[in-house]
Formats: structure tokens, C-alpha cells, sequence
């Protein structure tokens, strides 16, 4: 059928306009069902960015490979590079504030809360499962046990995802972005200067003040989420 | 899926069902009412088609209670910029007249309301096979009664 003939068929079918007002009344009255929240994290899904997700998912290549490169200064290597895993995860999550996409986003299905809360979940998902992934592998090329592998790899992490933050809150739009990616050289130097010239902080006895540090670490994180959402709805409104 | 659009083409249909605006609206609004009724959201084809089920049972009900009207029978709900498009609006009306209900029916979900196919088929309880051939049966028609009173060449 052609172009013209379809347009034909639509003019000949025309109907009289729907009252417009008791239209608008319906659909906003009309009781929806919730979305399960399995599905709304799907839906979040594809609104990351291909490249953080794969970028992300680069981190297990030595384990894809079975660790035949891998030495006890791998160890280290990573712990070094783990800070940009954050970097990608806290820029990716708060991609709204960065790029100054709030409004956009406020005017969506979800509340933006839901959202940011969403898109972090699914990119913390993933980073733990890329570390759970990799604590094993390292722990047995590093000759060190699964507790101090797994405390090297998560603090600078968790480091880099608070100081991410705090210069998400701090500062908007590319400088929000700059601040991140300094934070995370900045831990990711730290993480080379105190093997190469503190190395003693990597010794057994000072397990105790790493798991501290974790501890205190993992308690700020779901803080600074908090505070970095709450900030964000309220800067937009 | 955009529901806004769904309301609008859902009431066109029911308008093309019933000619009644009063009555397609508010079978409109039945139809939606039931379809979130049993707790489904409309994201494809499927549900679609259900809903879409739900608005053809309504206006059946609706019509039974009603006298007869027929697309001739539709107001000013087309308003031609000149006078030859009028003439080719009534010249296809009175060729889509002489069409069966089934095949009227059939283009004006595909064409008009953009059905997808899955959707026509779960609908009308008919194969892909059979709306693909009662849709070219129905073009076929409409342009050999157009072009008789020449004017589709």
C-alpha cells in the first residue's frame, strides 16, 4: 500500500477529538501497577553506558586468562589500578549530577532518588562481583591469605568511591568529573607510594588497622550515597 | 509504551466500532480500567492485543444496546482543506463502505491504528498467513473501487 493512500485511510477514519480534560483526568487517575524492582534494575541496565560496563568487566582479564601472568606484584599492580573501577562506578551513577541531566531525569517515570539509587546498585553489584572475582586469583599469585588480598583491594576502592563523592557533592558539572579522576590518581599513587616506600603497612600485624579502615570505609559509603542523592533532588528543585 | 497514544487510538477505535464519541469514550476508559484490573502492564504486543480484546468486547456489548450506524455515517470528524479532498474522503469512504466489517476492521488497525501483526492475529484469532491475505484482499479492493471511479490510477 502506498504513503498516499495509507494517509487517505487515516483521514477517512478520522474521529472527533476526545475531550481532553477528561482524558487527562483518567490517565492520571488511572491505578497503575508498580514495577517489580528485578525489572526496574533491567530497565536501569540499559541506561549505563556500554563502555563503563565493559570497561568494568576488563578488570577480570587476568582471571579470563587463568592468572598465567600473574606474580606477587600483580597484587599491588591492581590495587593501584582498582581506584578507576570506582572512578567509572561513582561517575557512571551520578552521571545526572556530572553532565547536569537532573531535570531531564526529573521529569522520567521514576523519581531521580530511584534512579541514581538503581544505576549505583547495579554498577556496586558488578564491581563486587569483578572484586569477589579476582580476591582468590591474587590471593594465591601474592602468596597472602584471602582477608589481606580482599583488604588491599577494597580499601583504595572504597577510598576512591568517598572521594568521588565528596567532589560530586562539592562541585558540579566537568569539575565534578575532574575532582573524581583526581581523587581516584590520587589513591592510585597513594596505593604505589605506601608499597614502595611503606611497605611495612602491608604486614600481618597491621591487618587489625586495614579491617578498621575497611569497616569505617564501608560504613561512609551508603552515607555518602545518601548525602550525594539527597543533595542532587534537592539542588534540582 | 506511550499511554497517552494507546488511550487515543483505543478511542478510535471504539469510534470506529460505535460512531458514538460520548460512548467510545467512556468504553475507552472501561477498557483501560479493566486491562490494570488484572495487574498487567502494557510493554508489548500481547498485552496490546489484550487490550484491545478487552475495548472489541466492550463496544460488542455496547453495540448490541445501540442502534446500527455505519462509517457513512461519521460527522465532521474529517474536514478536507479543499474541495478535491473532499471528494476523495467521501470517494475512499464510500469504498471502504462497500468493504466486509472484517476487512474494514483489518486496515484500520494496521493502517490507521499501526497494530503490529502479532497483535492483529491474537486478536482476531486468525493466522499471520490469513491477516496478511485479508489485508491485501482489502487493498486490493479498495484501489479496484477507487480506480473504477477513477480516482486511484
Amino acid at each position: 500500500m502506498n504513503r498516499y493512500l495509507k494517509q487517505e485511510l487515516k483521514k477517512a477514519f478520522a474521529v472527533p477529538v476526545s475531550n481532553p480534560q477528561k482524558k487527562a483526568r483518567f490517565l492520571r487517575t488511572l491505578p497503575q501497577p508498580s514495577i517489580p524492582m528485578w525489572q526496574f534494575l533491567l530497565t536501569q541496565i540499559a541506561y549505563l553506558r556500554k563502555r563503563t560496563l565493559l570497561l568494568s568487566v576488563l578488570f577480570l582479564l587476568p582471571v579470563v586468562s587463568g592468572g598465567r601472568h600473574m606474580d606477587a606484584d600483580t597484587l599491588w599492580i591492581l590495587s593501584a589500578l582498582i581506584p578507576f573501577l570506582a572512578l567509572l562506578a561513582v561517575t557512571e551513577g551520578t552521571r545526572s549530577t556530572v553532565y547536569g541531566m537532573q531535570e531531564f531525569e526529573m521529569s522520567t517515570r521514576f523519581s531521580l532518588k530511584s534512579v541514581m539509587l538503581a544505576r549505583m546498585s547495579v554498577l556496586g553489584l558488578l564491581d563486587a562481583f569483578v572484586i569477589c572475582a579476582l580476591i582468590p586469583f591474587y590471593a594465591t599469585a601474592g602468596r597472602l591469605s584471602l582477608l589481606q588480598t580482599g583488604l588491599y583491594l577494597l580499601v583504595p576502592y572504597l577510598l576512591t568511591v568517598n572521594g568521588s563523592l565528596w567532589f560530586t557533592r562539592r562541585f558540579h558539572g566537568r569539575e565534578a568529573l575532574y575532582g573524581s579522576l583526581c581523587a581516584a590518581a590520587f589513591v592510585s599513587l597513594l596505593s604505589c607510594g605506601l608499597r614502595l616506600l611503606a611497605d611495612i603497612v602491608y604486614q600481618i600485624s597491621y591487618v587489625p588497622w586495614w579491617l578498621l579502615l575497611t569497616v569505617f570505609l564501608l560504613g561512609k559509603t551508603p552515607q555518602g550515597i545518601y548525602r550525594t542523592i539527597a543533595q542532587t533532588e534537592s539542588y534540582v528543585s | 509504551m506511550d499511554l497517552e497514544e494507546q488511550y487515543d487510538k483505543i478511542f478510535r477505535y471504539c469510534y470506529f466500532k460505535l460512531y458514538d464519541k460520548q460512548l467510545a469514550q467512556d468504553i475507552t476508559q472501561e477498557t483501560f480500567l479493566r486491562f490494570y484490573d488484572k495487574k498487567i502492564r502494557l510493554t508489548n504486543s500481547k498485552e496490546l492485543a489484550y487490550l484491545y480484546t478487552i475495548a472489541k468486547n466492550l463496544c460488542v456489548d455496547a453495540f448490541r444496546q445501540k442502534p446500527l450506524f455505519s462509517l457513512a455515517d461519521v460527522d465532521d470528524a474529517v474536514s478536507p482543506d479543499t474541495t478535491e479532498d473532499l471528494i476523495d474522503s467521501l470517494a475512499l469512504r464510500n469504498a471502504l463502505e462497500k468493504l466486509p466489517k472484517e476487512e474494514q476492521e483489518v486496515l484500520f488497525l494496521r493502517y490507521v491504528n499501526e497494530l503490529p501483526i502479532a497483535s492483529i492475529c491474537k486478536m482476531t484469532g486468525i493466522s499471520r498467513f490469513a491477516v496478511y491475505r485479508r489485508l491485501s484482499k482489502a487493498v486490493r479492493q479498495l484501489k479496484g473501487t477507487l480506480e473504477k471511479e477513477g480516482f486511484f490510477e
